[in-house]
């Protein structure tokens, strides 16, 4: 039996790189999508349209802009926890968590 | 029997003549410079010219000239303005003909080169690429924007940055047992792995969009290289590129002559604002001439006042050196009361 050829890459290295190009790949397309925001705006509009006409509903294209900003303006945002578990937490946060794990800065 | 006056009502008082007097006292002063001005202007004056009369001639003349400047542009600005559209109209028309000309040859070259079928596909690919550069950078607009309105909500709340400088969920987090245990309990209060994505979302999309900008920027500018050559191949390339050389010498020369047109026009309003303060001598170098002996003279003993005003034919000079030797008399014994007066009342009030 003859060693495996060094120069020839084998199948767990191409598995590997094929697995991180695909990883690389679908980030890119997640950011192409999540970016194109006129497109997002446009597919939307039209959906909404075609929803409402099928139910015979008049609906004004400045309302309908409007909702669709207010989506928009929703989308990756965040809201900090509330409620009795979120406090615990702060505290252990704050005074419990080993130092170099707790916030630089003070917010 | 009227009550005597309180310690305050006499310094007030003391205050309101002292007051009085420097304001006399700057007319006078004022008269004097007038009235040395005037024997100036009329060649009154006998002996030796000082400093301040050189200035104060300098000042005159310049006035002279600024107060015919402004004349002369408020009684020509009919024609200055027709004028002005004249020479505006005759530096627009060759720059018009001129473009006109390289914009019919560039049609009749591009109507040749659209036969070439490799030309026409590298003009879509120019195209494509160009639109492509211009929605992306709007995307970048819109990226950035999103991110500095959003991003604050991630930033400020203290588990969710906890947990990211801690680097949960990435493969660098390594703790155990009761910290691991813990830190997923956070994690599931922050909804950690959904307020990741969309904080690491809204963060990397600019950078992504900035490194594709870069990338079609890069191939717009082959693809333009690419459409060079083939304008640089066409038969009448060396015509229209005089031509166009020939439409930008015009159109840089109409706007230069638009340019010294709106220059000429900003200091003819100029002028003619300035006209009613030349009128009213309230123009700078009226200005000026007012304050030139006020200021010269103000540290001057009277004696070489009164030698001054000696040079002059007219008895006003000396009459206002006068008032002023009495105006200064009274000046100092009003600051000597005063400040007897300013004594008392500190006494007064170190006693009680």
């Amino acid at each position: 039996m003859t060693d495996a050829d060094p120069s020839r890459p084998g199948l767990e290295d191409s598995l590997v790189v094929m697995d991180i190009a695909d990883r690389m790949r679908r980030r890119a397309d997640t950011l192409d999508r999540a970016s194109d925001y006129e497109s997002r705006r446009q597919a939307l509009r039209e959906r909404l349209e075609g929803l409402y006409a099928a139910q015979h509903i008049d609906i004004d294209t400045a309302t309908l802009d409007a909702a669709i900003e207010q989506h928009l303006a929703r989308r990756l945002t965040h809201r900090p926890a509330r409620g009795l578990a979120a406090a615990l937490a702060r505290l252990y946060v704050r005074w419990l968590a080993p130092r170099q794990d707790r916030p630089a800065v003070e917010r | 029997m009227a009550e005597p006056d309180s310690n305050d009502a006499r310094i007030a008082r003391l205050q309101a003549r002292l007051a009085d007097n420097e304001t006399r006292q700057a007319d006078l002063w004022q008269q004097f410079a007038d009235a040395r001005a005037q024997s100036l202007a009329a060649g009154r004056i006998a002996g030796a010219l000082t400093r301040s009369d050189r200035r104060m001639l300098e000042l005159r003349d310049a006035r002279h000239a600024h107060g015919q400047a402004i004349e002369r542009a408020w009684q020509e600005q009919a024609q200055r303005e027709s004028r002005r559209t004249e020479v505006l109209a005759a530096a627009r028309e060759p720059a018009e003909t001129a473009a006109a000309a390289h914009a019919a040859c560039r049609a009749a070259v591009e109507g040749e080169l659209q036969a070439d079928a490799d030309y026409r596909r590298a003009a879509q690919d120019y195209e494509r690429t160009r639109q492509t550069l211009s929605d992306l950078q709007d995307r970048l607009t819109d990226a950035r924007a999103e991110l500095e309105a959003k991003r604050g909500a991630f930033e400020q709340d203290r588990l969710f940055v906890y947990l990211l400088n801690r680097g949960y969920a990435s493969q660098h987090y390594a703790r155990w047992g009761w910290a691991r245990r813990i830190d997923d309990w956070i994690a599931t209060i922050v909804d950690f792995n959904n307020a990741y994505a969309d904080y690491s979302l809204l963060k990397d999309m600019p950078a992504w969009l900035e490194e594709n900008i870069t990338r079609i920027t890069a191939l717009k500018a082959t693809h333009e290289q690419a459409l060079a050559r083939h304008w640089e191949q066409a038969a009448r390339a060396s015509e229209l590129r005089r031509l166009r050389d020939r439409a930008e010498q015009a159109r840089l020369e109409a706007e230069q002559q638009a340019e010294t047109v709106a220059q000429e026009r900003a200091r003819d309003a100029a002028l003619i604002a300035a006209r009613d303060d030349y009128r009213a001598q309230n123009d700078t170098y009226a200005q000026q001439m007012r304050d030139i002996y006020r200021q010269s003279f103000r540290d001057q003993p009277l004696s070489a006042l009164r030698s001054l005003a000696a040079q002059t034919a007219t008895d006003l000079d000396a009459r206002a050196v006068d008032s002023l030797a009495r105006l200064q008399r009274e000046h100092a014994d009003l600051c000597q009361r005063l400040a007897s007066l300013s004594d008392d009342d500190d006494d007064d009030d170190s006693v009680s």
